[in-house]
């Protein structure tokens, strides 16, 4: 084997090692657990704002590992409306909470997401359409307009976060002091 | 808060620390069912933890703040603080001890516990009865699934209104529950259910719809709502034009299996959970169990400080008690005699003493002023006696003097306290002859008295001493007490007025018969001097002038004592002293030569209160006096002078004559100014006494000096004249001018 051979392979190899670390980082930072909200907007339709919103939501593995052991899971929406203020920090006029609990029933092999705010529950064969139900928020009515003032200016606001309180008691503590457990979204805001 | 924490730390604040650690306790409790029965106390899980940290966070500081103040008392070297660090060790140490004990033992089993919940047959068996019911369902389901095939061949070659029929009549011969066919789109083309209430049917989930799609026939078991299950199955058909359909049958699972499926698949979820959960249930008690450990240990830091407080605090108070006893307070009364126990009646003992003390202090303080203000006393009496007073101890020291006795001896005797004889004698040589003529005294015992001539620094004194040896008693130890008193000038007053007596009386026997015998002279002169012939005549003559001249002579003589001896009548007006001693030199400006006459006048104007007359003639007896003795002794100047004096306490004014004659010799200086004394042939021997009398009738005294370089001086002191005061200074100096005019 030539000199030039030999560095060939040895550069090859370097850049397997490279290309291998590049993509378990890209892993670990596409994969990253998180909440995150996609698409949020409302709609005025017949006096009403109709929120529509999508949002991702990657729950960490230990998260995903309790809620296959029979720990349900449940997960805020927040909704808020906010009025704007020139000087001091905006005001919240309106504030709303969507709570889903999801949970896996093992007898029947289905994901269930119950929505805690109208006690209505759905099963779903597998964990993404589980998921996809629970992160599609379509024409969800959130506030009526004659709430509002006149000339002034609103915004939505969204965010969807982890309730660690409604786990276990004795995950909590571990959750509040855990990353794979504090799963929140920033809060996505729109102009009303 | 920190003034709360300081409260605390001094163990006032016992109802607040008790009120922490109560509350610390019930949370703990809380905590502790919260750990075991998740339902109902999960909730306040996270409350309770946040709480009891800051609780026990509080307690921390508490003990904390205890412990440092503790230590720096310590380092102060603070009474007390030792000991309550040491018995606050021990109790902690005492109570951790027990208490860690038990926290390790029960870690131990709680970990033991816990892991004993779990069994593998446990395991396996609810594993095996979910798998159970899961046969049981799946056998329900696949015979829910031919039932649907068999709907969906049924109704596949019908029209829309068709197909609804049909699944009406399939349901009612079949256990459906609901029928529905749906079209392309999710369309609904007919349904049939039981339920009457239902309006919309319940469509299939998008994953279902997708996998039926494919081709592949679904059926799921799913909960409903609450409890119970039901069976959805979709199946995929064609309509005869090729339209593709699906059908979607519910079927509910019969009660009984429901239920039973539903508790083993209840069973199963808690057991896995709690498997799941093991760890962090560990994890929970574990903390739980060491939050209750820590604040045992906390409490009993916290009972350690306060009990080691409590019981050192009498002993410390004690011990400051002690130090202020030590410091000479006796006023301090400890706090605390009230406890029954033995510290209490230490205390109680403690407080006797010190009030005890304090009255002996007390006591001792007031008998101390008594005898203080009785020595004042008795300071101020001798201060003020005209005798001076000495005492002296058994070895002759000086113990004590009065202002008296330093001033007729002319001495500063209080320089001279604690010295002996010899020191005496050493620092003022003058008092050498005075301690010679006492010392044989001080040797005896008893009572003595004794007149003492005595040549001081102001001349020749008389001193009358009366001495006393002092009783060897307690606080005197013996000595002497000797009293003495300058009756120097009273002795020259009873001579004086012994010659007065004299004066007057020879004034009176010599004068009657003398102009009998000048005048019987005369006669016989007048009438033999013719009779006789010249030699005889002569003798007659020369006889008769004899007597006549002699009964003359003593005529003036006996005229001299006449003036002598008679009593002052002064007329005082005041004086401006040099112009009268100018004034009346100014007769002797003549002078025979041979004496030189000098005046040595004050340059101030110095006014005294004094009789013309009188001084005149003192001046021109002492001016005689000093020509006299200058031509005896070869002598050439004669001066005189005035000035301003200061003499024991009083402003003076001095009249000084001095001449460069042959001075006086020594026993003529301590008579001189008595009558008959004189050092010339000729004379009445009246002239200094006179002169004497004349200054001690004007208030003042007079004084014979020889100076070291020859001839003699006399200084006479005569009271100033204050401005605008009618009255003459009196001079400290003792003056008899009355006894004398009686």
């Amino acid at each position: 084997m030539s000199a030039d051979a030999r560095m060939t392979a040895q550069s090859a190899h370097a850049a397997r090692w490279l290309m291998l670390w590049l993509g378990l980082l890209w892993a670990i930072g596409g994969h990253a657990a998180g909440f995150e909200v996609l698409s949020a907007s409302t709609r005025l339709e017949g006096g009403v704002y109709r929120l529509n919103a999508r949002i991702e939501y990657r729950f960490s593995n230990a998260a995903l590992d309790a809620l296959q052991n029979g720990v349900p899971l449940t997960v805020d929406i927040e909704m808020e409306v906010r009025r704007r203020r020139s000087w001091l920090w905006d005001e919240t006029v309106y504030a709303l909470t969507q709570r889903f609990q999801l949970e896996y029933h093992t007898l029947s092999r289905q994901y269930l997401v119950g929505n805690l705010n109208s006690g209505e529950r759905r099963g779903f064969p597998t964990q993404t359409a589980a998921l996809g139900f629970m992160g599609r928020i379509q024409d969800f009515p959130l506030l009526d307009r004659s709430l509002l003032t006149e000339n002034e200016r609103y915004e939505g606001a969204l965010r969807v976060l982890l309730d660690i309180e409604s786990l276990p008691a004795p995950l909590r503590l571990l959750a509040y002091l855990s990353d794979d457990w504090r799963l929140a979204s920033e809060w996505r805001v729109w102009p009303l | 808060m920190a003034a709360l924490i300081r409260q605390m730390a001094r163990g006032q604040g016992r109802l607040p620390a008790l009120t922490l650690l109560g509350l610390l306790l019930i949370i703990l409790v809380l905590m502790g069912r919260a750990a075991t029965d998740l339902a109902r106390f999960g909730q306040m899980y996270s409350g309770l933890l946040l709480l009891s940290a800051v609780g026990l966070g509080a307690l921390a500081v508490l003990i904390l703040y205890n412990l440092a103040v503790l230590i720096r008392l310590y380092r102060r070297r603070v009474p007390g603080a030792r000991l309550t660090l040491r018995l606050a060790g021990v109790f902690a140490v005492l109570a951790i001890t027990p208490v860690a004990l038990v926290y390790g033992f029960s870690l131990h089993f709680l970990q033991r516990g816990i892991d004993s919940w779990f069994n593998v047959q446990v395991d396996r068996g609810l594993g095996d009865a979910l798998e159970l019911s899961r046969t049981a369902l799946d056998l329900r389901m696949r015979e829910v699934l031919k039932q649907t095939g068999r709907v969906a061949e049924a109704v596949a070659d019908s029209d829309d209104e068709q197909a609804a029929r049909r699944l009406d009549e399939w349901l009612d011969l079949g256990e459906g529950s609901e029928l529905t066919l749906f079209g392309l789109g999710g369309r609904i083309i007919a349904t049939a259910t039981t339920d009457p209430t239902l309006i919309v049917p319940d469509p299939p989930p998008e994953a279902v719809l997708l996998q039926v799609r494919q081709g592949r026939d679904y059926v799921g078991l799913e909960p409903i709502g609450g409890a119970g299950f039901h069976i959805r199955a979709v199946v995929r058909t064609a309509t005869p034009s090729g339209e593709e359909r699906l059908l979607q049958a519910l079927f509910p699972v019969t009660d009984r299996l429901s239920l039973l499926a539903d508790a083993v698949q209840g069973a199963f979820d808690s057991y896995k959970e709690l498997i799941f959960l093991r760890a962090p249930l560990k994890t929970m008690f574990t903390l739980t169990l060491s939050l209750v450990l820590l604040l045992a240990v906390l409490a009993a830091f916290w009972a350690a400080f306060h009990t080691a407080r409590q019981l050192v605090r009498p002993l410390r108070e004690l011990a400051e008690g002690t130090q202020a006893v030590a410091a000479g307070q006796f006023d301090q009364q400890l706090p605390g005699g009230g406890g029954g126990d033995e510290l209490g009646f230490l205390v109680q003992s403690f407080n006797e003493m010190t009030r005890n003390l304090a009255q002996a202090r007390d006591a001792a303080r007031r008998g101390q002023e008594l005898v203080e203000s009785q020595r004042a006393y008795l300071e101020t009496v001798l201060a003020r006696l005209s005798s001076g007073v000495l005492t002296l101890d058994q070895a002759g020291r000086l113990q004590t003097c009065n202002a008296a006795a330093s001033q007729i001896l002319g001495v500063d005797l209080r320089s001279l306290i604690g010295a002996d004889r010899q020191r005496i004698v050493a620092a003022q040589p003058v008092l050498q002859d005075l301690i010679e003529a006492v010392g044989p005294q001080l040797n005896a015992t008893g009572d003595w008295r004794q007149e003492i001539a005595w040549f001081g620094g102001a001349g020749r004194r008389i001193l009358l001493c009366r001495g006393s040896s002092l009783p060897d008693t307690v606080g005197l130890r013996g000595g002497h007490v000797i009293v003495f008193d300058d009756i120097t000038h009273l002795v020259r007053a009873e001579r004086d007025a012994a010659w007065g007596e004299v004066a007057r009386r020879l004034a009176h026997e010599i004068k009657n018969p003398l102009t009998p015998i000048q005048l019987a002279a005369e006669r016989i002169r007048h009438k033999y001097l013719k009779q006789f012939d010249d030699e005889q005549g002569r003798v007659l003559e020369r006889g008769t002038h004899t007597i006549i001249q002699q009964v003359q002579a003593m005529k003036e003589m006996v005229d001299a004592f006449n003036e002598y001896a008679r009593p002052p009548r002064l007329q005082l007006a005041p004086l401006e002293l040099n112009e009268f001693v100018t004034e009346v030199l100014y007769l002797y400006r003549d002078y025979p030569a041979g004496v030189e006459i000098k005046l040595e006048l004050a340059q101030e104007p110095l006014s005294i209160n004094a009789d013309k007359v009188r001084l005149r003639q003192l001046l021109h007896n002492l001016v005689k006096n000093a020509i006299e003795a200058i031509r005896d002794g070869h002598g050439s100047t004669l001066w005189i002078g005035t000035g301003r004096a200061h003499v024991v306490g009083a402003d003076c004014v001095e009249l000084s004559v001095r001449d460069d004659g042959p001075g006086f010799p020594d026993a003529i200086l301590a008579n001189a100014f008595e009558p008959y004394v004189t050092t010339k042939p000729k004379g009445t021997g009246l002239g200094l006494a006179i002169v004497k009398k004349i200054v001690e009738e004007h208030g003042g005294w007079i004084q014979l000096e020889s100076p070291p370089n020859g001839g003699a001086r006399i200084a006479i002191r005569l009271p100033l004249l204050r401005d605008g005061a009618g009255s003459p200074a009196v001079p400290a100096a003792p003056l008899h001018t009355e006894k004398e005019a009686g």
